[in-house]
């Protein structure tokens, strides 16, 4: 077992018996599961809907290589530079130079997962930058030190009376203040952020290539504000957010806001398609994108596996997970958490160390039934567990326990070998692993296959 | 030992395993014992000022044991102290649905009604703090798990290889400080790693 597997099963064991943290998720699942069938609602057809982006993420991921020459061509026509980053290290490097151009000491940033991913507040803090996250969710995960629960609401798990606490403990502000005051506490802390700010960072939630463009959804203007007010914008975007053209926005942006939070659409949703331009009186002067890959093109050229990189990263397939809903966001240890992040992490990362996430779980198959392009997500889980077996990676005593079961289940005479009360003792108190979080398993006094003999022939 | 400002701190924490196992022990701590959950003073003042929030969250039997003998009350062996319900319970304990003992102060700090969790003793639970006979300065932190009720815990602490400090960090950090719990890493993360 490696340290990253024993790790996650210690947290998982402790999360899952933490009955309050599963009240606090089950309460604001709850409030995602009641809102989302409003959404769809919109949709005259969802299940076209769905084929329909899956076919466009299908294209556009097919022909990457030549979509984002097309993306890099004609935004760097308007002006920007496009940066691209192999791994997160070229990335930081990147980011890195630019914020000393620019005399740099505070950072405003928008929410976005993949800087999460390169663990650009770290950097920026080594580098004595200020990085303040600007969304509320990620704000109030910064203030207490913990990195994102859910990749799209940050701060699920905790309670209003906990982000209370929270900001009574690091702001100093008066106990049991309710979300609205809590909002306004955070408003007026971060728009002074936003005025001493020189650069502002952001994601994309897609790559528009025939305008040369990128499209940012959110619901606070805190990323209009990101990308518009600091004189620099830096735009961090995985290689994968590429959607075929500007058009496709009518179909994806509902059906990200809808089976994100159960909008029929997000707030505010921007399309930036470079600096301010001549005779323009706002915008940054300066706007760079850094296309990074960090390990997306490992799924890319596995056929099966590179329907992965479709994911618009809406999170049903975490609110939907029996896995995720008990063990929680943190218990991953990863970037991206439940379904999606189990399938993509041992590309991104290593299968060695995270393959033991494509066990955690049921394949009851519901994050592929909620998935708004269609990934098959339980199924590609299936397909890492075939590569990690495929490379050796799995362990002596785990192909001896399935080497015994082939045998086993390949000869009668076995499965008829004892008595129910001996499987019974065999498996309940020799195979003790299994009854760890499990009932005792209770075996019939006789197999079919000896009932059957003795009442049929 | 290890010592970290004015606490010598026991090795056990670094070197045994611990993670509570509710579905065993079923929260035996709050009834387990010979007096209630040691109070300091803080905590003393705190039940004052906040018991009318409390007390809601209370069994009526906790309720009448408080109502008779006070909030809090004096055992030789371990000071002020919560009281108990007949020898048993902690009268600021009531039974969940699934039958674990669970804390009234907590349940309304969750609810955001107070702003501390509960005695740090329980929060600290098994790690004991004591104050020197020789040196009032000096504290000792020892890890003291419960032979019997303990034993799932440890169990089930040695499976998952969790060390006591990780597994109450948060009390740790709530009690000494966070500086204190990066000192206790560092220390674990040096004697793992010497070099």
């Amino acid at each position: 077992m490696t340290a990253q597997s024993a790790s996650f099963i210690a947290k998982a064991t402790i999360k899952s018996a933490d009955l309050e943290h599963r009240r606090k998720i089950r309460f604001n699942i709850g409030k995602y599961n009641a809102t989302v069938p409003q959404g769809k609602k919109q949709f005259e057809d969802l299940e076209k809907a769905r084929q329909l982006a899956k076919q466009a993420k299908w294209k556009a991921i097919e022909h990457l290589d030549q979509y984002l020459l097309q993306f890099e061509e004609k935004i760097t026509s308007k002006g920007a530079e496009v940066i691209w980053a192999t791994d997160s290290n070229e990335a930081l490097e990147a980011i890195g130079k630019i914020c000393k151009e620019a005399n740099c000491s505070t950072v405003v940033k928008s929410k976005s997962m993949v800087t999460e991913e390169i663990h650009l507040n770290h950097y920026l803090e080594k580098n004595g930058i200020e990085s303040v996250e600007t969304d509320l969710g990620e704000y109030i995960q910064q203030l207490d030190g913990e990195p994102p629960y859910h990749i799209v609401t940050p701060a699920m798990h905790k309670s209003k009376e906990d982000v209370a606490r929270l900001f009574a403990q690091k702001l100093g502000t008066p106990s049991g203040l309710s979300p609205e005051e809590l909002t306004l506490v955070a408003r007026k802390k971060l728009r002074q952020k936003y005025l001493d700010a020189q650069v502002g960072i952001t994601g994309a939630n897609f790559i528009l290539p025939d305008i040369g463009g990128i499209a940012i959804t959110e619901n606070e203007g805190n990323g209009r504000l990101s990308c518009a007010w600091p004189p620099v914008h830096i735009v961090v975007v995985g290689i994968e957010k590429v959607i075929p053209s500007v058009h496709d926005l009518a179909l994806f942006w509902p059906l990200l806001s809808t089976y994100g939070t159960g909008q029929r659409v997000t707030v505010y949703n921007s399309v930036i398609t470079g600096p301010r331009q001549a005779g323009e009186g706002h915008g940054p002067s300066k706007m760079y994108v850094i296309l990074l890959d960090n390990g997306r093109t490992n799924l890319l050229k596995d056929p099966i596996k590179r329907e992965a990189l479709y994911c618009i990263r809406c999170g049903a397939c975490l609110n939907a997970c029996p896995v995720y809903k008990n063990i929680g966001g943190h218990s991953y240890e990863t970037t991206y958490s439940g379904p999606i992040g189990k399938v993509i992490t041992p590309h991104l990362r290593g299968m060695d160390d995270f393959k033991h996430l494509s066990q955690a779980s049921s394949l009851c198959g519901n994050c592929t039934e909620v998935c708004p392009v269609k990934i098959n997500l339980h199924e590609l889980l299936l397909e890492n567990r075939h590569e990690a077996v495929q490379n050796g990676l799995s362990s002596l005593g785990e192909r001896m326990a399935w080497k015994m079961w082939q045998t086993a289940s390949m000869h009668r005479s076995m499965m008829n070998a004892g008595n129910g009360r001996v499987k019974n003792w065999v498996v309940n108190k020799v195979f003790k692993g299994w009854t760890t979080h499990r009932a005792d398993l209770d075996f019939s006094e006789k197999t079919f296959n000896e009932w059957w003999k003795a009442n049929r022939s | 030992m290890i010592i970290i400002e004015n606490n010598l701190v026991s090795e056990e924490l670094l070197e045994e395993q611990f993670v509570c196992d509710l579905n065993a022990c079923k929260g035996g701590c709050c009834e387990d014992g010979d007096a209630g959950a040691p109070l300091d003073e803080n905590e003393k003042i705190a039940l004052q000022n906040d018991y009318a929030i409390i007390e809601p969250y209370l069994t009526e039997e906790g309720k009448a044991v408080i109502e008779q003998q006070g909030l809090f009350e004096f055992n030789e062996d371990f000071g002020w102290v919560t009281p108990t319900i007949k020898g048993k319970m902690c009268a600021y304990g009531y039974r969940n649905e699934l039958g674990v003992i669970t804390c009234g102060i907590e349940q309304a700090y969750r609810d955001g009604k107070i702003n501390w969790k509960k005695p740090i003793s329980c929060h600290l639970f098994p790690v004991k703090v004591s104050k020197s006979e020789y040196d009032s300065d000096m504290q000792y932190v020892n890890y003291e798990p419960r032979e019997d009720l303990c034993k799932a815990a440890c169990s089930l602490g040695k499976k998952l290889k969790v060390p006591v400090y990780q597994f109450l960090q948060e009390a740790l950090v709530r009690k000494f400080g966070s500086e204190f719990y990066e000192a206790l890493e560092a220390t674990a993360n040096f004697q793992k790693n010497p070099s």
